[in-house]
């Protein structure tokens, strides 16, 4: 009972790091990034490569990068990256669409195209190897902790308790970011009226980059985390993807749009997957999406949006 | 000929196929609907189809069976064996049966949860049938009375060459480009339409615009339903990984690239795109660009797919396009 709520928040934190940067965008312009997905697993590549490790497939085989950067260097500086990319993403799949004002289906058949190439592209450079990190990355840390409740040893790992506080860290600082500084009141404003917010001297295509950027910072960061956390590597370029749609049940369960709820709405799909048949634990989550958008299409924190007509 | 069907004929068939497919997410979208449940629909229909013909049908009909010679060593034997034993006379008549059975199973629960997810618009749409392709891809995975995640095996053969199955294939396709162009342009079709362009002002002069959501979401659901039971057989096996989200997607970049405003759009781009990047390879001089048709087809659907939605948001084949070749033919008649 302990151990499986124990090892299903263990999940949970891996889903919540993942859906805080995917609901981010959502709360601004509305439309789901799936390419969040693909930044994820571009982001632990990055860290990788960064580290200066061996490429044992794919097209880039065998090359040899001249430096070598410790883990959480590599890290931040892949996540750098990946935010960078995050930008791109938003000048070729969104800005266009956003200047016609059109339609937020067109932005996820967008989203879904860049998806594609990134992912794809990934394997065609990188092969579909598992590339592991080097054991020890961070220092001597004990492997697990052990504590007891309720008479029952529970026993986490570490990685996990260092992937849960990070992720928790970073829904704090982005709440305060979006409630308290001006450019987080300028976000709000846009999400509230674009046409509005820039009438009111907000420079929106700064702001929306700025929250990309941030989105993709986030991703690339919880993919190396995640990746390091779960398997200690990289299993395969599409391990993001699987995240991906999981994701899109933690950001609906938590209410599209909502940061906390992004952190909830991990955490108790994580916990119902550890509880169902280890056969079936993937269709749990779908099955909460499919029943949270029939029943409570808000969310678990979300506010009713009425049909504007 | 001979040599270039036994070379490409898998991929033809395969081509005419996804067409109808891509036609099977066109149908929602007359109604404005975004809908990636194709997939789902599509494995169950191989589901019922591979079930049926392995484990129930299989009794009726006696597999004509080769006298194997002493002389083939025994590890030969076995591989043989099975390419022998269903060899290539699976009766039509079954086919066909388990085309219906798969058509009405997928048309009722397509209806059951068009009618549930009917009342979600846009986006969450598209969400929730993202959620039940995956519901059904586990759900399967899990299910070990038809292989769990390997599949089943052996489907049992009606032709001896795939090329044969354009038999079935291509009257299925142009049945379907017959129904959907009369259903376009009857009473049905008009209330798609017209619920695509303004849902609000169609609801308010008094149609009952649920009732006319469902039944294209159904319709769907059901040609879908339909593909996956033939193609169970053409593929000899059928497993999970048939209805995933990429196929999903792949079939929206049909759509999405053909246009969603005809029915020539999507059958054009699923034909076009299936067969160009093999035709390529074929042709293509340099080793990496061979390598990159192989490896990075995907890398291609990608970009069309973006390139598409940016430029061309009704498609390459819109209905303009298709009336000025209209034009064109009446002129020359007018000359002649």
């Amino acid at each position: 009972m302990i151990f499986q709520l124990v090892s299903g928040l263990a999940t949970g934190g891996t889903y919540a790091i993942f859906a805080i940067g995917y609901t981010l965008v959502f709360s601004i312009l509305g439309i789901i990034n799936f390419a969040h997905a693909a930044i994820f697993t571009l982001g632990a590549y990055f860290t990788y490569i960064l580290m200066g490790r061996n490429i044992t497939g794919g097209v880039l085989k065998g090359i040899d990068l001249p430096f070598e950067m410790s883990f959480i260097v590599a890290m931040l500086i892949g996540a750098l990256l990946a935010g960078l990319l995050s930008v791109m993403i938003d000048a070729i799949a969104f800005r266009p669409l956003r200047n016609r004002k059109s339609d937020s289906l067109l932005a996820l058949v967008t989203s879904l195209g860049m998806t594609i190439i990134l992912v794809n592209g990934i394997q065609y450079l990188f092969g579909t190897d598992p590339y592991n990190f080097p054991a020890k990355v961070i220092g001597d840390i004990p492997p697990s902790v052990s504590f007891e409740i309720f008479d029952e040893k529970v026993v986490i790992r570490t990685k996990v308790l260092i992937v849960m506080g990070v992720s928790v860290v970073i829904a704090t600082l982005l709440t305060l970011f979006i409630t308290k500084t001006k450019t987080g009141r300028g976000l709000r404003a846009i999400s509230e009226d674009p046409t509005t917010a820039s009438l009111m001297g907000i420079n929106t295509n700064r702001l929306i980059m700025i929250a990309f950027f941030l989105s993709g910072f986030i991703a690339g960061l919880a993919g190396t985390l995640v990746a390091w956390n779960v398997s200690s590597g990289i299993t395969d370029p599409y391990f993001g993807v699987k995240f991906g749609l999981k994701g899109l049940a933690v950001i609906v369960l938590g209410g599209l749009g909502n940061i906390p709820g992004a952190i909830i709405g991990g955490l108790v799909i994580g916990v119902a997957e550890a509880f169902a048949p280890s056969e079936y634990s993937d269709a749990v989550a779908f099955g909460i999406l499919f029943i949270v958008l029939l029943v409570r299409p808000q969310g678990l924190l979300g506010q009713k949006v009425q049909q504007k007509v | 000929m001979n040599d270039f069907l036994s070379t490409y004929g898998f991929l033809l068939i395969q081509a005419l196929f996804a067409s109808i497919l891509g036609l099977s997410l066109y149908l929602p979208l007359l109604t404005g609907q975004l809908s990636l449940a194709s997939p789902g629909f599509y494995a169950i229909g191989g589901y019922i189809s591979a079930f049926f013909a392995t484990k129930v049908f299989h009794q009726f009909y006696q597999p004509f069976l080769l006298p194997i010679p002493n002389t083939i060593a025994p590890s030969v034997v076995s591989p043989m064996l099975q390419t022998i034993k269903y060899n290539n006379d699976y009766p039509m008549a079954f086919i066909f049966i388990q085309m219906a059975i798969a058509a009405t199973i997928c048309l009722v629960l397509a209806g059951i949860i068009g009618f549930l997810a009917i009342r979600l618009r846009g986006i969450y749409l598209a969400l929730a049938t993202i959620a039940f392709v995956e519901v059904i891809r586990t759900l399967a995975e899990g299910a070990d009375d038809i292989g769990g995640s390997s599949g089943i095996f052996g489907i049992p053969q009606p032709f001896v060459n795939k090329i044969d199955y354009a038999w079935v294939a291509i009257p299925m396709l142009m049945m379907t480009l017959w129904i959907i162009y009369r259903l376009e342009r009857g009473k049905m079709g008009r209330a798609f339409k017209a619920i695509r362009e303004d849902e609000l002002s169609v609801s308010a002069s008094g149609v009952y615009t649920t009732y006319y959501k469902v039944v294209a979401f159904a319709l769907g659901g059901m040609l879908a339903g339909i593909v996956g039971a033939i193609y169970a057989h053409f593929l000899n096996t059928w497993n999970p990984r048939q209805g995933s989200f990429d196929a999903g997607v792949l079939y929206l970049t049909f759509v999405v690239v053909g246009g969603s405003r005809t029915i020539w759009g999507p059958v054009l781009a699923a034909i076009v795109l299936t067969i160009l990047p093999e035709a390529l390879r074929s042709v293509a001089g340099a080793p990496w660009l061979t390598d990159f048709l192989q490896n990075g087809r995907l890398i291609l659907y990608g970009g069309l797919l973006t390139g598409a939605a940016l430029f061309f948001p009704q498609g390459v084949i819109t209905p303009r396009l298709l009336n000025r070749f209209n034009l064109m033919k009446r002129l020359r008649q007018r000359t002649a």
